[in-house]
């Protein structure tokens, strides 16, 4: 019986949401309504709800999630200093006279201000509206361009410092603790924030470099698709000084990009106080710039305080959710059903992997990291995975998932700023060819997870 | 009850606006503790617990902020290009049936575990900490009623969408 209602559970607040409904009440709501109805059939325990309070003060105490208002600090603030215009406007032209060069250059920017900024959506919009138009003056095919900017855009997930790698570390770390209690290790080492940032830095480098050998390769052998801008342009825009301008708009994300990850590097700071540095960074650049109004501050503040709010509500609604799913016995289905899968855990890895990138398609990193990982984390490490290693492969995954049609987020992101001549088509061809790269850098970590662990051990020890 | 949905929203935009200012002190408050450990091998546990207190405050005080300023995120299938009727309808079935019992949930919940906190003024478990936390847990309370007040406004709101002709 209680079986059957966690499954139902699940499909009922699934479609709760797709109603429209803002994601942090439905889940709440709809695990309450649920959790209701099976009091009143006499299978579900009310005193469940009175864990609830700590785990919502727990919430409120946790030391490692004030970095993700911090971080959202950085991010809009250096939005608001057009950081990302100068940067794709310079990076373009010095890429110009190549073939494929300003596709190699969006994801170089792309690259660059995942590090800085790691805010879903703002870096394909910036992108979008900024180079697309560029990229189809000088004759690039409109899929090509679409695929590379998509592309670009995701990187922000996954290459540190992202919100999304703290958020996750966070999750990870707990279901960690929970999988070595279950296995009688009652002092278990903690995987922070921080393991997760070392993890991702190699793969994130990877696919990076990967998308750029893509993109030139295809320029070499097509032309046509990624034509190099004609010299006598170039000339015209100036081209003479543009060294000392390359200099000075790479100087502040790359300065930025040390501060924060060097003093995690170096073991200086946390992630959090990183975050800090990083924002007082940002408010410097655009104090420096000229940017930084009273009414400037104001709006960044406001719209870090909204971000911000979104994301804890929906912790918070995740939490009752998963409360109410556990007073269902929902975990024990799971936990069963995962570890009696024909070929172990490889199996269940896989498909786990598969339902987060199907959800994906229509639900937010956040909602997936707050509901599924402390459902199936414990249950994966209690098999014997390591946690920093399936944090970082998770985060791949959903950014994966996000670029992926027909329903990928930044696919969304791009459609709502590209140019009429650009379809909603061009846009799922033009992604394809990225995926892959996404599917083989899955596989090569998962062949040589040393990629993602090395760096972790050298500067944790751990 | 047009005039209160309004006085609501400016109540709510004033409080938002306010508490925004907290995330300036944690800038500044939590770059200070790692340059006064690193530097002059200074640290206070109560500063530390005072960037908690205030991200607390920052987080919880702007759940109602968020929902006037539509920053809540939404699983948009359909919500953005339905007509303002249909949005209308989806808010306020979604306020009365989800957030609502959702605040009331919390509010009932909360209210033992914030009075039995005020009955021993419960502070720091740690040396040195800050003895506020059972105003800390009162945002447990707070936050919910701010939110209700302003869930009430977003449903009188979409009332009058529906009303209209």
């Amino acid at each position: 019986m209680a079986d059957t209602m966690a499954g139902v559970m699940f499909l009922f607040t699934m479609a709760v949401l797709m109603s429209g409904y803002p994601v942090a009440f439905a889940l709440g709501g709809s695990a309450l309504a649920f959790a209701g109805f099976g009091f009143l059939l006499g299978v579900f325990d009310l005193s469940f709800f009175s864990a609830f309070p700590e785990r919502v003060y727990g919430v409120m105490v946790n030391q490692s999630l004030v970095a993700v208002p911090l971080f959202i600090f950085m991010g809009v603030m250096l939005e608001r200093s057009k950081i990302s215009e100068d940067l794709l406007e310079t990076l373009g032209l010095l890429f110009g006279k190549t073939k494929g060069g300003i596709g190699v250059s969006i994801c170089l920017v792309g690259a660059l201000l995942a590090a800085s900024t790691g805010i879903v959506g703002a870096t394909v919009v910036t992108m979008g509206l900024i180079s697309l138009p560029v990229m189809l003056r000088y004759k690039y095919s409109p899929s090509f361009a679409s695929g590379i900017i998509a592309a670009s855009g995701t990187l922000g997930q996954i290459i540190p410092p992202s919100i999304i790698l703290v958020l996750l570390g966070d999750v990870i770390g707990s279901a960690h603790q929970q999988a070595q209690l279950s296995l009688g290790n009652f002092s278990p080492s903690a995987v922070s924030v921080g393991d997760l940032f070392l993890g991702a830095l190699f793969p994130g480098l990877l696919l990076v470099a990967l998308y750029i050998v893509f993109v030139f390769i295809v320029a070499q052998l097509k032309p046509d698709l990624a034509p190099a801008v004609p010299a006598q342009e170039l000339e015209a825009l100036a081209i003479g000084e543009l060294r000392g301008k390359v200099f000075k708009v790479l100087l502040p994300p790359v300065f930025l990009i040390i501060a924060v990850l060097g003093s995690i590097l170096a073991g200086v700071a946390t992630p959090t106080e990183a975050a800090s540095f990083g924002s007082v960074g940002a408010l410097l650049m655009a104090w420096v710039k000229g940017q930084l109004s009273l009414k400037t501050l104001q709006e960044v503040m406001e719209s870090v305080a909204e971000v911000n709010c979104m994301v804890f509500t929906i912790l918070l609604g995740s939490s009752l959710f998963s409360l109410v799913f556990r007073g269902f016995g929902g975990d024990e289905v799971v936990g069963r059903f995962l570890t009696n899968l024909p070929g172990g855990v490889a199996a269940a890895f896989v498909l786990v992997m598969a339902v987060m990138f199907l959800l994906g398609f229509f639900l937010d990193f956040f909602e997936i990291t707050f509901v599924m990982v402390p459902i199936v984390g414990p249950i994966l490490l209690a098999q014997g995975l390591n946690p920093i290693w399936l944090g970082v492969m998770i985060a791949i995954n959903l950014q994966t998932s996000f670029l992926t049609p027909p329903f990928g987020f930044a696919l969304f992101y791009l459609r709502g700023v590209a140019p009429k001549e650009v379809t909603t088509l061009h846009i799922y061809k033009g992604v394809i060819p990225f995926i892959l790269i996404q599917i083989l850098v899955l596989g090569i970590l998962w062949m040589l997870p040393q990629l993602i662990l090395w760096l972790p051990t050298q500067v944790y020890g751990s | 009850m047009e005039a209160w949905a309004s006085w609501i929203d400016r109540f709510t935009l004033r409080l938002g606006r306010i508490n925004s200012w907290m995330i300036l002190g944690m800038v500044v408050g939590t770059a200070l503790v790692a340059v006064l450990r690193y530097f002059f091998n200074l640290g206070w546990v109560w500063m530390q617990d005072l960037m908690i207190y205030l991200h607390a405050l920052f987080f919880l005080g702007a759940v109602s902020f968020g929902l006037l300023r539509g920053g809540h995120v939404r699983v948009d299938l359909w919500y953005h290009t339905a007509s303002p009727k249909a949005q209308a309808r989806v808010d306020l079935l979604g306020c009365l049936g989800l957030l609502v019992p959702f605040c009331l949930l919390i509010l009932y919940q909360s209210f033992p575990y914030v009075t039995s906190s005020w009955a021993v003024l419960e502070g720091s478990s740690e040396t040195g900490g800050l003895p506020g936390v059972f105003l800390l847990k009162s945002l447990l309370l707070l936050f919910p009623l701010t939110l209700l007040l302003q869930g009430l406004s977003q449903s009188v709101k979409a009332l009058l969408v529906l009303r209209e002709g």
